[in-house]
């Protein structure tokens, strides 16, 4: 019988934003995902744990992010805003059941 | 007796929208809005902020002016700009299937009791929205 093992190493990049995801800053925070794309890391999650606003151009910049990461087969995570107004816009555009969401970074890296 | 209203003209530009909370923080109650209403302050803020979102990106003006006002247990907001007129053929329909953009009306409708817009006679676009005490 022959045995064989294997190991294999995945690469999973944390962004971290606390404050204000708007129209403002989320053309960076797509810049910054596309460039994570762009050398190969397709498994992301964004930290807006922190975050106090939240608006549609972020949700846009994270959605766009999601479907690049899962059409190279990764992913985009979003951990979930604490104050329930930063998290609105979630539920509002039903998009808390399109990302995969979770209470902390090492929630949602432990899941993959 | 006229209802009391309150009136700011920001600049057409996404940095002087981050004042926004702040200014209806300090209006919200020297209106007489109800507690309710008053509770609602970041929800109202972030309706307000996606209609001014929208005019900054399409309607290429310089000023946005926004007014509130109290009246018969309502909060009524007008955002007023003298840009491109709004076609309305553009109001995006409600999406069957997640899509990357095209969300921020569809959030102001449901955050608000009503919404509607009219270009009025003078040339401005006039966005009005009415806010209850409970998301209706």
């Amino acid at each position: 019988m022959g045995l064989g093992s294997a190991s294999h190493q995945i690469s999973i990049h944390t962004i971290v934003l606390r404050g204000r995801l708007d129209a403002l800053n989320a053309m960076d925070l797509r810049k910054q995902i596309d460039d994570l794309i762009e050398a190969g890391t397709v498994r992301i999650v964004v930290d807006i744990g922190a975050a106090d606003f939240v608006d549609s151009a972020g949700l846009a910049a994270l959605a766009k992010g999601m479907k690049e990461c899962r059409k190279q087969g990764g992913d985009l995570r979003v951990v979930t805003p604490r104050n329930e107004n930063a998290a609105r816009v979630f539920a509002l555009t039903r998009f808390d059941q399109v990302f995969v969401m979770g209470d902390s970074p090492d929630a949602l890296v432990g899941s993959w | 007796m006229t209802a009391p209203v309150a009136t700011h003209v920001f600049e057409a530009d996404l940095l002087a929208l981050r004042d926004l909370g702040g200014w209806l923080d300090e209006q919200l109650p020297s209106l007489g809005c109800t507690p309710e209403v008053i509770e609602r302050v970041a929800e109202i803020e972030l309706a307000v902020h996606e209609i001014a979102v929208n005019t900054i990106e399409h309607a290429n003006t310089n000023e946005i002016r926004i007014e509130l006002r109290w009246h018969s247990d309502l909060l009524h907001v007008i955002c007023l700009d003298s840009g491109r007129e709004f076609d309305l053929c553009e109001w995006p329909a409600v999406p069957t299937e997640p899509q990357v953009g095209g969300y921020g009306l569809m959030i102001v409708e449901q955050l608000t009791s009503s919404l509607s817009y009219a270009r009025t006679d003078d040339g401005q676009n006039a966005w009005r929205m009415t806010f209850a005490g409970r998301a209706s």
